[in-house]
């Protein structure tokens, strides 16, 4: 027996020298006391008290803590997992992730450490943040406290869930109110009563205001809270950031209060530059100067104060809110963003092509916004290296004709390539166009391939396409006249000119349809167009690297036709 | 009648597939009619749709420019599922 005994202790004692149970170490470095805690969701405490619910696979951890004081916090990034000494998750950090300690590298030996960001302190707490953080928190905690077994991490999760739903009741009250005092545009003050849904099952969050006349406030919980007022013609006047927002019933705190625009923090909205580091803040630069000259010149006196509309993510997001509200109450808002929809549409651009990243790109820009390094060739301008690599890649202008029986015959083939996946068409023109442009090209036909660029829709095949390309040929006529047809088996039921071709396709924009040399302008959706090119067989992908083979365009080619084949079967 | 049903269905079953892929995104727009996020992929023609739910996964492939594995059906395109790729161990 005492010999069993030692035995035993031989072979086991080594175990009892690993870490046992749950351990967890945040971003900042706190490490927390998992003890009670057996399995994974796990309850833990830090040294302060305050108690966490984790949650970590290989991919992804999250945690919420609950203060000694009921306070919240959901944005709490473990930085180290560990479950029986095994590494279960740990953290990437990467340049510019804004979180004090991820995203700055390491010092190399002689080099001196770089600064420490600081994030500037947290705003006050409105009726309308702690109502987010309550509904973020039984939201996160529905994914958090999913599958947990552990008895202190479920009663943990429990209570925390109650917590939550008191302290959302208490607030959601004056959150969401119907009447409200708004303070905008330097000291003006004017109250606003809030708009109905269109149905019972919708939130219409726009508020009709008396002050400006024919105000509407404009709630967009996670961005900056505007005021729009119409002119004359139902036209769009001004969009003034509001600075504070009062539920007259109750004065405690704000509902909703702004943060001062600051461009050089790089930060805007209710949260302002929080937690943005040097590095981004620097990359949020970057972008808004590239935004700005992408930006049409409207009416002189309105365009300072319509840059945020002049965003189509912002009109976009508008344009969902007004869809929820009611329609006569709502309709001179909705008739004053359609009409300045329009105003985008008809304003003067021209064309940048540049090299990126050996991506030769495009894109409509302010002709006030033209760099000064660029040259033009007719309405189209070129930077750097872009007019020789666009040369490359032109359509041919005195092609190789055929008459419409070898177009027909070509279309007819080509629907009976068995290796394209004709019925998966939500995806992968560009490998059928290149595989039928290169077919055709073998039998000695001249091909380039015609691209459209927009919101594009063929409800009747349920599709949706950011863009499309389809080979072309020339064909010509007894009377000596060539027109562009194009080959798409997947839209046509046989070789059609390139206007029947556009037309099969419905846009979601309100401006007409430009021809522009390729490649296409990229943002030409969000200018309200929608752009026709043409070009050369040999572009496989818009955005593709310059450098790009042949070969690796028929692996992937293949690839694709592969997997969309498996798709459709 | 039973068999007519049947026949009507599998053709659509065999159709609706979900799938994954490794994609980038590159742009996220709200939609107001679908209530969903318009995605707008990296080396894709098609149009996705994700709801709500996976916003931080998608903004995460947004502003890091790297590729998640995205679960969509094959018929229309709706994003069930989104998981980052390169596990950290």
């Amino acid at each position: 027996m005492i010999k069993l005994l030692l035995l035993s202790a031989f072979f086991f004692a080594p175990l009892a020298l690993l870490a046992e149970g749950i351990e967890v170490t945040l971003v900042d470095g706190t490490e927390l006391d998992c003890s009670a805690s057996t399995s994974i969701p796990a309850a833990c405490v830090a040294p302060d008290g305050t108690r966490y619910l984790i949650r970590a696979d290989e991919r992804s951890a999250n945690a919420i803590s609950l203060a000694s004081d009921g306070s919240f916090n959901v944005m709490i990034m473990p930085k180290q997992v560990k479950w029986d000494d095994q590494i279960i998750y740990e953290a990437i950090s990467f340049p510019g992730s804004g979180f004090p300690g991820m995203g700055m590298p390491a010092p190399r030996t002689g080099q001196q450490a770089p600064p420490q960001f600081t994030p500037p302190p947290r705003p006050r707490s409105t009726f309308r943040s702690d109502f987010l953080i309550y509904t973020g928190a039984l939201s996160s905690l529905d994914f958090t406290a999913f599958g947990a077994t552990d008895e202190a991490a479920i009663k943990l999760s429990e209570e925390m869930r109650t917590i939550a739903q008191s302290k959302l009741a208490e607030v959601s009250e004056y959150a969401n109110p119907k009447n409200i005092e708004v303070e905008y545009d330097q000291g003006k003050k004017s109250s606003c009563e809030l708009i109905p849904p269109k149905q019972a099952d919708m939130v219409c969050t726009i508020y009709r205001c008396q002050e400006p006349e024919s105000g509407f406030y404009i709630d967009s919980q996670f961005g900056t809270p505007t005021i729009i007022s119409l002119g004359p013609n139902q036209k769009i006047q001004s969009n003034d950031s509001v600075d504070i927002v009062w539920n007259p019933l109750n004065r405690e705190r704000p509902v909703v209060e702004n943060i001062p625009f600051n461009t050089s923090l790089g930060g805007y909205g209710m949260f302002g530059s929080y937690g943005m580091s040097p590095e981004l803040q620097q990359q949020a630069q970057r972008f808004r100067i590239q935004s700005q000259r992408q930006r049409p010149t409207l009416e002189q006196p309105r365009s300072q104060t319509l840059q945020s509309l002049n965003d189509p993510m912002s009109r976009s997001f508008l344009t969902s809110l007004v869809e929820s509200c009611d329609e006569n109450a709502i309709k001179p808002l909705k008739e004053g963003i359609t009409s300045f929809r329009n105003e985008i549409a008809d304003a003067e651009m021209v064309q940048l092509i540049e090299v990126t990243n050996n991506v030769l790109s495009s894109r409509l820009i302010n002709p006030g916004a033209i760099p000064e390094n660029a040259c033009r060739d007719g309405e189209t301008w070129y930077r750097g290296q872009s007019y020789e690599f666009s040369r490359e890649i032109i359509a041919n202008s005195s092609p190789k004709t055929i008459d419409m029986e070898t177009a027909t015959r070509l279309f007819n083939e080509a629907r009976a390539m068995d290796d394209i996946s004709w019925n998966y068409k939500a995806d992968g023109c560009y490998a059928r166009a290149h595989l039928m442009a290169r077919r055709f090209e073998e039998q000695g036909i001249h091909v380039d391939k015609v691209w459209i660029k927009g919101d594009l829709r063929v409800p009747e095949a349920g599709i949706q396409w950011n863009f499309h390309v389809a080979p072309i040929v020339y064909v010509e006529d007894s009377a000596g006249n060539v027109q562009k047809m194009v080959i798409d088996p997947s839209l046509m039921d046989g070789p059609v000119p390139v206007a029947q071709w556009s037309a099969k396709m419905e846009k979601g924009v309100v401006g007409e349809t430009i021809e522009t040399p390729y490649p296409f302008p990229g943002n030409v959706m969000n200018l309200e167009r929608t752009a026709i090119a043409y070009s050369s067989s040999d572009p496989y992908l818009p955005y593709d690297q310059i450098s790009m083979s042949e070969e690796e365009k028929m692996r992937q080619s293949n690839e694709t036709m592969v997997r969309y084949l498996g798709y459709s079967q | 009648m039973r068999w007519l049903i049947l026949a009507l269905l599998i053709p659509g079953l065999g159709f609706a597939k979900t799938v994954s892929e490794p994609m980038q995104v590159v742009k996220m727009n709200w939609s107001a009619e679908k209530k969903m996020y318009r995605l707008t992929m990296l080396k894709h023609a098609a149009v996705y749709w994700a709801p709500k739910k996976l916003e931080l996964c998608l903004l995460g492939s947004l502003r890091t420019q790297s590729e998640v594995s995205l679960s969509f059906s094959t018929k229309n395109l709706h994003v069930s599922e989104c998981k980052t790729l390169n596990p950290s161990k």
